[in-house]
């Protein structure tokens, strides 16, 4: 190497964190067998992808929420981690999502934006440099508008916002006052249908990537690597 | 004339290429370099250099295919190898901007309000070709068909007066290299974030780039300058985006400038010092006037980078997080007066320069 570069090498790294918003219900087996069996491998594919690409990455941590639908059974409609930090963490991150049974849902609309919600708020990294908050929804299916009768259910967690309105300024915009996302980390990756809200977010909501799918195949025609190639080129 | 006409090295096929030109005569010194990351990937158009010599007007400018929001497969090559939407458009904006530049000079051209303002011909150019372009299958607000970022200068000598404006979209810059004051930056990113250390710190998202199936727009300020002497820069992030501070894209300069032994020798090592540590694809170009010769501008610069040097020499050791931290914020705000001396204001900020130095905003884009 010349010797002149030396100062500057393994500069700037990107601090990645990742919030998988699962739908479980029973038509997403396909998506959910594959994203179990990459647990392990999940985050040395990440980083040779983000390689590939000349980025390096100084820690990678990735949270779960799986959900269902508020509507069918408030009991399991949310299962959660918090961050899991990778590769320490991986073990734990797999026996969560072996653990993860798809089943239920009910009606077509799922609780996708409940899930959101709870990833919005998720205690991101604050500190290193190069941060990058990506939320990456998995489903098959339209989600209950916010706000709906399942909002007074004993279990619908309190952090959840009344309108689709309310978290968009979570999710913020450019100069917005209100975001709890920070502008330049955040990115939302969708593997969702054409239909509502996924279809109107994708434009509406800035730093969004959207990978329309099938409607109730169970995200059947995505491969890991194109998924895991979606998230690296969001960074 | 585009320059360059003489390459000081050429790519070898099959490794990841570096090309490095450089031309040299009394008055006039050019050089660019261009190095890819991956093999046959590189997204970052060549560098381009026009230089009238009829007027003694002349153009630089680089150009980056944004690989991100334009990762799809956007056109197969005459070989049959697939090239990204970012490894066109950049070409193509290359393509537009020589075009653009050229018809300033015929007069039935000049006067087509197609082409006769550089967005309007880039927007003509992009929109031609956009329906042979394969969409991807991904979609969404970050999304781009064709995205490309541009930092030019043009500029013209009139008895030892240098009038230049800067002609940028997205986050490749433009910059004059004064031997007093350094490295001044005369764009300003399309970012959200306006502090360069923090632009490092964080890789924002651009809010502007040339694309062709979103309105775009591309910024002008045009400042004059005297002295007789000038070093014209412009350069894609791949240069200036994977250092420590602001700073040390000067010294690469410098310090190369400063242990060559000609402008052929300066451009190589350019080439071979950023290809050691950059993530990116990276493209400069550089436009010495005024001066007899190569030797003239490294004698000129040389008490500026005996400066700059004591400067970085302090910098802490890089695994030394928290000291890294305070050097940057320290080392940023001893060189950020200068730095952005020149630079356009922010938008709706007041403004003391005169009418000269407004920027201006030309739109384009569906």
């Amino acid at each position: 190497m010349n010797p002149a570069a030396a100062p500057y090498q393994g500069n700037l790294q990107y601090a990645v964190d990742i919030v998988l918003c699962i739908d479980a219900t029973g038509s997403m087996n396909p998506v959910l067998g594959s994203v179990k069996e990459s647990a392990l491998t999940f985050q040395q594919r990440l980083e040779a992808v983000m390689r590939d690409k000349g980025k390096a990455i100084s820690q990678l941590r990735v949270r779960t929420v799986a959900f269902r639908d508020f509507g069918d059974n408030e009991d399991d409609a949310i299962e959660q981690t918090g961050f899991l930090t990778l590769p320490e963490q991986a073990e734990e991150f797999r026996g969560f999502l072996g653990g993860i049974q798809a089943r239920g849902g009910g009606d077509r609309p799922e609780s996708g934006l409940e899930a959101l919600a709870l990833a919005v708020g998720s205690p991101w990294e604050s500190g290193l440099d190069r941060r990058r908050h990506v939320i990456v929804m998995f489903t098959d299916a339209p989600a209950h508008p916010l706000g709906g009768p399942h909002s007074a259910l004993q279990r619908y967690p309190a952090a959840v916002p009344r309108s689709a309105d309310e978290l968009f300024e979570r999710w913020g915009y450019a100069g917005s006052q209100e975001a709890v996302m920070e502008q330049s980390a955040k990115r939302l990756v969708l593997f969702a249908p054409d239909e509502e809200p996924w279809n109107e977010m994708q434009e509406d909501w800035d730093m969004t990537l959207h990978f329309p799918s099938k409607a109730g195949h169970g995200l059947e025609e995505f491969e890991m690597d194109e998924i895991i190639d979606t998230i690296a080129n969001s960074l | 004339m585009t320059l360059p006409t003489e390459p000081a090295s050429d790519p070898v096929p099959g490794r990841a290429a570096h090309a490095a030109h450089a031309h040299d005569e009394p008055g006039l010194l050019t050089l660019s370099v261009w190095t890819e990351r991956r093999p046959g990937q590189g997204e970052d158009a060549e560098p381009l250099l026009i230089h009238h010599q009829d007027t003694a007007h002349g153009l630089l400018a680089v150009f980056d295919g944004l690989g991100g929001s334009g990762s799809a497969t956007a056109w197969h090559d005459g070989l049959g190898e697939p090239r990204s939407s970012a490894w066109v458009a950049s070409r193509l904006a290359r393509l537009g901007t020589e075009s653009w530049f050229a018809g300033q000079y015929e007069e039935h051209r000049a006067r087509d309000p197609r082409v006769s303002t550089l967005p309007g011909h880039l927007r003509w150019l992009f929109r031609a070709f956009e329906p042979t372009a394969r969409r991807s299958k991904v979609v969404g607000s970050m999304r781009r068909q064709l995205p490309t970022t541009l930092a030019a200068l043009r500029y013209a000598v009139r008895e030892g007066r240098l009038e230049c404006e800067a002609m940028w979209a997205g986050d490749s810059r433009a910059y004059l290299l004064t031997s007093d004051a350094g490295l001044r930056a005369v764009t300003r990113d399309h970012t959200d974030e306006t502090d360069a250390l923090a632009q490092l710190v964080q890789d924002p998202q651009m809010t502007n780039v040339i694309c062709a199936d979103r309105e775009f727009q591309v910024d002008f300020h045009r400042r004059d300058f005297t002295g007789g002497r000038y070093v014209l820069v412009c350069a894609t992030d791949g240069f200036f985006g994977y250092v420590h501070t602001p700073g040390d894209f000067e010294h690469v300069l410098l310090s190369t400038l400063s242990r060559a032994g000609s402008a052929a020798a300066w451009a190589d090592d350019l080439a071979a010092t950023v290809s050691a540590y950059t993530g990116d694809d990276a493209s400069l170009a550089v436009v010495a006037l005024g001066y007899q010769d190569f030797a003239e501008v490294r004698r000129h610069m040389a008490p500026r980078f005996a400066e700059l040097h004591q400067w970085t020499s302090a910098m802490p050791d890089p695994r030394d997080g928290e000291a890294m931290r305070r050097w940057r914020a320290a080392s940023w705000d001893r060189y950020r007066e200068e730095y952005e001396a020149w630079m356009p204001p922010l938008p709706g900020a007041p403004t003391e320069s005169g009418p000269d130095e407004e920027p201006r905003t030309e739109g384009g884009g569906k």
